[in-house]
């Protein structure tokens, strides 16, 4: 069976968007705009991730002769638009401004277009699925379920007076960033969704470790400003304590009070590298991800094509 | 098992140079997916993983 790609996801986006979808010009406009960010499928930068190829990488693995590629296709379609709207939902929630079309937008604005993509995401699922539906949907439902709860205690795992563990930020992020991994792993490959949950629970881990890692290293990121207890921020704090009488906490306390923070969160970035904290996070990011690959080369030996792609992809 | 592989890069950030001794002995402290990991990592640096977030 021939290979879908990011092209073939695009092409169908457009076409739906434009002619087939019954939303607002202006809203529909928006989403473009919004999915040629980062990590989105129209990015200009195709070796970026992409939900809806992941989608398409994972489905790939039990593709038949016979498989209806056009419900595929709008499968990941349909993923792009839904993990969209949770980014939108989660942008609003953290406070966060990094994306420059969603902290244009008032909230008001910003919650309809979620609502928006997310009914839309529903409908393609619906109109392209000839069997199975109430199961899909079960999985989908259940699985945002999840990342609700994971977002609801992401907003609370912040440093404060108690410090939280290394074992409790692996709690938070299981639930957190492994339940929209677990939706496309479970809804690609819905008979084998039992194989393909611990690898999602890796690869989302995996994934979440480098996000927080790279947040530290970015100009942009707004984790520390938030006091986010991310695990590179976690043991940098573990390193001060025992290294310099907590240093670091004094200068996270600091960032409360100061109005100018920019010299202070340089200062704190600058330190928290020099602990070995963002070393630790991308290596463990890389241990959980080949341990993600391995399991994926037990379970389907027979598919070497699929996992060497897979690999390249998640590893890209 | 995590605080082995956290103990290993605290001792390198007090060599400056992390040569064939250090790596033995982090080879004999780590799992052999944590060993892995870490002479990959070393090989690649950095620069090579940061700012690229893709979940």
């Amino acid at each position: 069976m021939k290979y879908i790609g990011r092209g073939t996801i695009k092409a169908f986006l457009q076409n739906h968007l434009s002619t087939n979808c019954m939303l607002d010009k202006e809203i529909v406009q928006y989403i473009f705009n919004m999915l040629h960010g980062k990590g989105k499928v129209f990015h200009t930068d195709e070796t970026y991730f992409s939900w809806g190829e992941f989608y398409v990488q994972v489905s790939s693995f039990h593709l038949k002769e016979d498989t209806c590629i056009q419900s595929v296709i709008s499968h990941a379609g349909a993923i792009e638009l839904l993990i969209l709207a949770t980014d939108i939902f989660d942008e609003i929630s953290d406070y966060d401004q990094s994306d420059q079309i969603i902290s244009q937008l008032s909230i008001g604005e910003a919650v309809t277009i979620a609502n928006a993509l997310m009914m839309e995401a529903f409908q393609l699922i619906l109109h392209n699925s000839k069997t199975d539906i109430q199961e899909k949907l079960s999985i989908i439902i259940y699985e945002l379920q999840n990342a609700c709860n994971g977002q609801w205690r992401d907003l609370h795992f912040i440093i404060s007076e108690c410090i939280p563990t290394e074992e409790e930020y692996f709690s938070v992020v299981k639930q957190k960033s492994s339940a929209l991994v677990k939706l496309v792993c479970g809804l690609s490959d819905m008979y084998n969704k039992n194989i393909w949950e611990p690898i999602a629970i890796d690869i989302g881990i995996a994934g979440q470790l480098k996000n927080d890692a790279a947040d530290i290293v970015s100009e942009n990121k707004s984790d520390l400003i938030h006091k986010k207890a991310t695990l590179p921020l976690i043991k940098a704090i573990e390193y001060s304590s025992k290294k310099d009488n907590g240093w670091l906490i004094k200068k996270l306390h600091q960032l409360e009070t100061t109005d100018d923070n920019s010299a202070l969160i340089l200062e704190i970035k600058n330190y928290i590298r020099k602990t070995g904290a963002i070393d630790y996070c991308f290596i463990l990011s890389k241990i959980y991800m080949n341990k993600a690959l391995e399991q994926i080369a037990t379970h389907f030996p027979e598919k070497q094509i699929q996992i060497q792609r897979l690999k390249r992809y998640l590893e890209s | 098992m995590n605080q082995n592989l956290w103990n290993v890069l605290q001792n390198f950030l007090e060599k400056e140079v992390i040569g064939t001794a250090e790596l033995a002995l982090a080879k004999e402290t780590l799992s052999p997916q944590q060993f892995s990991a870490l002479t990959e990592y070393l090989q690649h640096g950095t620069k090579k993983i940061e700012g690229r977030p893709w979940v």
